[in-house]
């Protein structure tokens, strides 16, 4: 027989595919409830979980750029007020800037041959203890007994004994920096002396606060008070100085206030200021009752009745003390335990992101991977449900002239549409989830994380992005399905 | 019970033909013979009615003609194209331009109105939207429901649904209506407006109308009566032929 007028029906344009999958798309986005719900809740962990680490980034490093001139002050203050200790110096020593040095150098009589072997000597302590705290625990404890390094290592300046430290060393196959050799005879001189240069600088800082009159130093002008510093061997200028007055001035006002607690009369009034007993009336109790600077001059008139010769703080220096120490208390919480710590330690910081993904610990990422892998799932059998439920449907579609492509794109489009639903959804649901989460943790200091907006918007596209995907990924088989279903099955009578 | 030949009315062109018909499911022992060897012509224009008992092997020769499953052996030709050579793609057009499906259960497009329904075949034909609009409205107007021609089928009485149906099954011009059962879901009277619009529309536009029924209503207005038993054309009657049987039932549905 002739093949007469056998023509092939041609496929639809993706315009009329689209229009026709928006046919209805209410009526059946409804029905898909369950569905647009999974995989919203999907999308949200998803964006959650990278929304809340971008706003932890951005508010922690908002917070320490935001905390850094306080802790720089509180270090200066203290270095006008206490000798360092000798851990202070040579942690100083290995990393410390050259004004320091030079002042150390000034205050133990320091040649530059012996400022250079003292900052020798103190990067190979750092290192050594470096060392010391990556070891696994039962090797440190072992070979070292539980306890810092210092304390471990006095006795090895007998040679038996670093000896039997580097048997001990090569029996558990343990290589120090350097060698095993070099590394154990640090232990001995080295050491020591690096210890004795310490104590003169610390001994040297001494002498140099004795000539410092903190009652002088408060009431002299910035040049008198930046004078008598150089001659006591600091290295600070009058524009640092000028800096430094108002930080200065609230801790004096601290101690101030501190001191007046010791009054009973001063705690009573706190106690009752603050709904506490009096016996828990701390400094902080105190801190917190100036919330205005009604309350500071509400302060300021109680500590006025008392008979002290020094005048009490003013209203207005209660409150700015007050208000900075309780912003300095916000930032300092909003900063990770580990930084929290004033150490400068940038290895620190890279430890801790070791084995981690897009700065995720491995345990979030298992999580995502099965949210992801629910959402999949979730899509499958709701696609596979929908695509049973409307075989007859379908089938009448084939009888009218549908080509099986055309049902499959149909039935992929019409599931990339429930994951734009359920991604936007999702991604306004972890949008809020993690702002919420943020403003537990951070409260208005969450205004940092402003910055971080781009970034967010990015997430939020890329987790709409991957909502739709695994959407289509999920929905493959079920539409494959849908476009084989012979027109046939249209005749069935349900 | 042999082989009844074409039906020698040679002047009228044949719409659907079949040569030696047979269809077998399942082989060797457990083969079921649902059609064996069955030759017969529609022509251009004609309105029959396919009967037979359940088993017989009607609802296969209906699958056929409507190309909607390939025959075992024989040819099937639709307006003289084979369509058991056809690819799926070719079948999809047959389908889609040639005959018009009328279901006994609508089959209507569940989230869609009335128009989106009428209209889907023409979209399905790359026929532009405005057109197909306004001829979906011509074809409600026809079938008499254009006032509800934006409601969806969960809005519309089982007539109503079968009226859009049927406008829809009219969409692209086919040359064949093939209705399946198209009253046996619908009350007495209904299914009595749905018998008229079929013989109207096979009248005014001079359609093959091929009914597969239990409705001996049907047998007073259709042109020729196939009966199918055992997977054979049992026998193939005109409408004058049965003039006295048809009175006969007719009485007995109008209890």
């Amino acid at each position: 027989m002739t093949r007469l007028a056998a023509e092939r029906q041609k496929g639809l344009s993706p315009g009329v595919s689209l229009r026709l999958v928006a046919t209805g798309v209410g009526f059946r986005l409804m029905r898909s409830g369950v569905t647009v719900a999974v995989q919203a809740l999907a999308v949200a962990f998803l964006v959650y979980v990278f929304a809340a680490a971008t706003i932890d980034t951005t508010v922690q490093r908002r917070a320490a750029e935001a905390i850094a001139p306080y802790r720089k002050a509180d270090a200066q203050l203290t270095r006008l007020r206490q000798p360092d200790t000798v851990r202070t110096i040579t942690e100083t020593l290995q990393h410390g800037g050259e004004e320091r040095l030079a002042e150390y150098a000034t205050w133990a009589g320091l040649t530059d041959t012996e400022l250079a072997d003292a900052k020798w000597l103190a990067q190979q302590w750092h290192d050594a203890q470096r060392w010391h705290e990556s070891l696994p625990d039962d090797d440190r404890v072992l070979l070292f007994g539980d306890q810092p390094l210092l304390e471990a290592t006095v006795q090895l300046d007998d040679p038996d004994e670093r000896r039997r430290l580097e048997q001990r060393l090569a029996e558990r196959q343990l290589e120090p920096p350097g060698g095993a050799a070099p590394w154990v005879a640090f232990f001995d001189e080295p050491l020591a002396r690096l210890m004795t240069t310490a104590q003169r600088i610390r001994a040297g800082h001494i002498r140099a606060l004795s000539r410092l009159d903190p009652a002088t130093m408060q009431h002299a002008s910035d040049e008198q008070a930046s004078q008598t510093l150089a001659e006591a061997g600091f290295r600070i200028t009058e524009a640092q100085l000028t800096d430094l007055r108002p930080f200065a001035e609230r801790l004096h006002t601290a101690a101030a206030m501190t001191e007046a607690l010791q009054d009973p009369d001063v705690r009573r009034a706190i106690a009752r200021r603050a709904r506490v007993t009096i016996n828990s009336v701390t400094p902080e109790v105190a801190r917190d009752v100036i919330a205005t600077p009604a309350d500071a001059a509400w302060l300021h008139e109680r500590l006025a009745e008392r008979n002290t010769a020094d005048a009490p703080p003013t209203a207005d220096a209660l409150f700015d003390y007050a208000d900075h120490a309780r912003r300095e208390q916000r930032l300092a919480d909003a900063l990770p335990a580990s930084s929290s710590a004033a150490t400068n330690e940038p290895a620190a910081m890279s430890a801790s992101t070791e084995s981690r993904w897009l700065g995720l610990p491995p345990r979030t990422l298992l999580l995502i991977a099965l949210s992801c892998l629910v959402c999949v799932v979730g899509v499958a059998n709701a696609m596979t449900m929908s695509v049973t439920e409307r075989f007859s449907e379908i089938a009448t579609m084939k009888c009218l002239g549908a080509r099986s492509g055309s049902v499959m794109t149909m039935f992929l489009l019409e599931s990339a549409a429930l994951g734009v639903a359920g991604g936007v959804v999702g991604t306004a649901l972890g949008l809020a989830l993690a702002a919420a989460g943020g403003f537990v943790r951070y409260g208005t200091l969450l205004a940092m994380a402003g910055d971080a907006l781009g970034t967010l918007g990015l997430v939020a596209l890329g987790a709409l992005a991957l909502g739709v995907v695994l959407s289509v990924i999920a929905a493959l088989l079920p539409s494959w399905f849908a476009a084989r279903l012979p027109p046939i099955a249209a005749m069935r009578v349900e | 019970m042999s082989n009844t030949p074409p039906h020698p009315d040679q002047e009228r062109p044949a719409a659907i033909r079949t040569l030696d018909l047979a269809k077998q499911y399942g082989t060797g022992d457990a083969a079921t013979h649902a059609l064996r060897g069955v030759e017969i012509n529609f022509h251009r224009g004609e309105f029959i009615a396919v009967m037979g008992p359940s088993g017989s092997g009607k609802s296969t020769l209906f699958n056929m003609v409507g190309a909607l499953d390939a025959p075992s052996a024989g040819r099937i030709l639709i307006d003289e194209v084979d369509a058991a050579q056809l690819s799926a793609n070719e079948l999809a057009f047959l389908r889609c331009r040639k005959i018009g499906y009328i279901f006994q259960s609508y089959n209507l497009v569940r989230y869609m109105t009335a128009l989106e329904n009428v209209t889907l075949p023409m979209v399905f034909a790359g026929i532009d939207a405005e057109t197909a609009h306004k001829k979906g409205m011509q074809l409600l107007e026809q079938v008499g429901i254009a006032d509800r021609w934006d409601h969806r089928p969960l809005e519309l009485s089982g007539g109503q649904q079968q009226r859009v149906a049927i406008a829809r099954s009219l969409a692209n011009n086919p040359m064949i209506l093939l209705a399946d059962e198209p009253t046996a879901n619908l009350d007495f009277k209904t299914g009595r407006e749905v018998l008229d619009l079929l013989e109207r529309i096979n009248k005014d536009r001079q359609v093959t109308v091929i009914c597969s029924t239990h409705d001996h209503r049907l047998l007073a207005m259709c042109d020729r009566i196939v009966w199918v038993r055992d997977g054979r054309i049992e026998r193939i009657q005109k409408r004058e032929d049965l003039e006295i049987t048809v009175g006969h039932m007719a009485g007995e549905d109008d209890q």
